[in-house]
């Protein structure tokens, strides 16, 4: 270890004697070729397949036709994935803007150890263990226009009911509120780790100053987590422009049932019409948008403590 | 004058605090209303979780749980019919999630390590697996089916065992390696002076100081596959082949007419999970927060 120490710090450390530490590190190839392999084969692969296959005809079977560009052409002509496009943005920026905004708010009350904070925090981020599936067909249940038990609570309030999962328009806004609940557990746990690590100096500080709660909570504890909530919010994004067991497990339609988002759109595609090139170039453009997303936001809202990406 | 603006101060404070209390109270409830309507309607009759979806039971159907469990949830014109039962579901979902964290731990501890020992040498196998966790799955689906096909492991849950371990390998190698990162190394280099191999000091002296860490990371990775649906509808394609997520989605379809049993269904999906949270609740926490600010 010594040697090998003195070796990266020497001024020579640079291409030469990296060639020459290379049998040495030989040893350590042992130690990634599994990882290295596992990943090549069941991630990297299907990556390059998905970027090759979008370019050819296949029903799964048989031959495979090459096919050019048409399959993209194809997609941007295409009103199902147009809209299932705009579902996906509209529900990854509705999910993202209430959970990671609810997320703070609880995160602020709960640090502030009002009482019964840990059976708060308990209860409210219990929800993102839970399969969601499990909460997805809860609330399908519930959202049942003549037995779901959340149309009986609405009818007790006094406002009317709909089959909102059946609507083209709004189906996919009752799908948000359950993935809403569970998710701002997620973005809670995430800004109330930030939030206790600001030290109680700072918070007599303020108070010895005489700034109020709802004050020191806007100018002084929301700045300093600024970090953790554009963290949160990138995740949300992604997680929820590419969702899927929501809107499977609520909806469960098929190609065209208003309600389709990106993945289903993807997965009805390839697996149920059996249009696997198809199914590829939509998935290729979905992660297109997903980098394209992840750019734009870190453009814009770039984390402070981060340096650019070396 | 100076005593106005104190008591608005005050009464601010105050009602700020009322209102923070109730909405907290009222999200929480929201939050939770599913799992205390799937637990009262499990033990609802069918006309029951119509009739009184939200309340206590009248009277108590336990049977539901043995209709669930034993797939014999046909209920009506279906009566009779024996679907897949749940607890072979369960078993699928066991056998994938315990091959996927297998593998995924221990590749990944493996590959974490290396790259924490050489963190200068092997910086672009590190960024290698950066971008991995970057990855969209979704990129990764279509040829997945068409790979599994040609391997024989189509409809296998132990196929998606491999397929699980793939996919949480980047996640587990990256929170090992900053790990490893910070451990004191004198005690590797003692050994090493002592004559003993970098694989018997990783075998013997840094593993099992690592428990604690091992642990939180195997358990959220276990949690996240288990929990997993799209990539085991994708490969395991027949419901009867299919993981608990799935099992839970084909009662639905199947048995529509038979409220109880599905709900039954759903609180048994919950509960490891659940019992695990309450067991392990900061362990559990602590590496979701791990997992997100890597």
């Amino acid at each position: 270890m010594g040697v090998e120490l003195t070796e990266e710090l020497s001024p020579l450390g640079n291409a030469a004697a990296r060639i020459a530490a290379v049998p040495r590190g030989l040893r350590w190839l042992v130690f990634l070729a599994p990882a290295a392999a596992l990943t090549g084969l069941f991630l990297v692969y299907p990556v390059v397949a998905t970027i090759r296959l979008s370019f050819y005809n296949w029903s799964g079977y048989g031959k495979q036709q090459y096919a050019g560009t048409s399959n993209f052409r194809q997609l941007y002509r295409d009103h199902d994935a147009v809209t299932a496009t705009v579902h996906s943005l509209e529900f990854a920026v509705v999910t993202t803007v209430v959970t990671v905004g609810m997320g703070a708010i609880l995160a602020l009350a709960i640090d502030r150890k009002i009482r019964g904070h840990r059976i708060f925090q308990f209860a409210l981020f219990l929800p993102v263990l839970l399969p969601s599936t499990f909460l997805a067909l809860v609330w399908a249940y519930g959202l049942d226009p003549i037995s779901g038990w959340f149309t009986h609570f609405l009818q007790f309030l006094g406002i009317g009911s709909g089959n909102w999962l059946a609507d083209p328009h709004y189906g996919i806004f009752a799908v948000a509120l359950a993935y809403i609940l569970q998710n701002t557990g997620f973005a809670m746990i995430i800004i109330l780790a930030a939030l206790s690590d600001i030290s109680p100096e700072i918070h007599e500080a303020a108070t010895l100053d005489g700034v109020g709660q709802l004050r020191r909570a806007r100018k002084v504890s929301l700045p300093l987590v600024r970090d953790a909530i554009v963290t949160v919010s990138l995740l949300q994004l992604i997680y929820g422009f590419t969702n899927f067991d929501f809107v499977y497990a609520m909806v469960n339609g098929g190609p065209g049932t208003g309600t389709d988002v990106v993945s289903t759109f993807v997965y009805y595609q390839a697996f149920v019409s059996h249009r696997f090139g198809y199914g590829a170039a939509a998935a290729l453009v979905a992660s297109g948008v997903v980098a394209l997303i992840a750019m734009v936001f870190m453009s814009v809202f770039r984390p402070r403590g981060i340096r650019r990406a070396g | 004058m100076p005593a106005s603006p104190r008591r608005a101060s005050w009464l601010a404070r105050h009602v700020s605090r009322q209102a923070a209390y109730a909405g907290l109270l009222v999200w929480a409830v929201a939050t939770t209303i599913p799992i205390w309507a799937a637990l009262t309607a499990s033990f609802k009759s069918t006309s029951e979780v119509i009739s009184n979806p939200l309340g206590i039971p009248h009277a108590l159907h336990p049977d539901n749980y043995v209709a669930a469990w034993t797939g014999r949830i046909g209920a009506g014109t279906y009566y009779g019919i024996q679907s897949e039962p749940l607890y072979r579901f369960g078993l699928h979902s066991v056998l994938a999630v315990s091959i996927g964290v297998a593998l995924a731990m221990g590749t990944g501890t493996l590959a974490g390590y290396a790259l924490a020992r050489n963190a200068e040498r092997l910086n672009f196998l590190n960024r290698y697996f950066i971008v991995l966790l970057a990855l969209p799955a979704i990129a990764t689906w279509v040829p997945l089916f068409s790979l599994m096909e040609s391997l024989g492991l189509l409809a296998s849950p132990a196929g998606l065992g491999l397929v699980y371990g793939a996919m949480v390998t980047p996640l587990v190698t990256v929170l090992m390696r900053t790990y490893f990162s910070s451990f004191p190394l004198d005690l590797v280099e003692a050994a090493r002076v002592d004559g003993a191999s970098e694989s018997f000091a990783f075998a013997r002296i840094v593993l099992p100081m690592s428990k604690g860490v091992l642990t939180v990371v195997a358990l959220i990775q276990a949690v996240f596959l288990w929990n997993e649906l799209a990539v085991a509808e994708i490969l395991l394609v027949t419901p009867d082949r299919g993981t608990l997520p799935m099992g839970l989605i084909a009662f639905k379809s199947q048995f529509a007419s038979n409220l109880g049993p599905q709900f039954a269904a759903l609180v048994l999906a919950i509960v490891p999970v659940t019992l695990l949270y309450i067991v392990a609740q900061g362990r559990i926490t602590q590496g979701i927060r791990l997992g997100a600010l890597r």
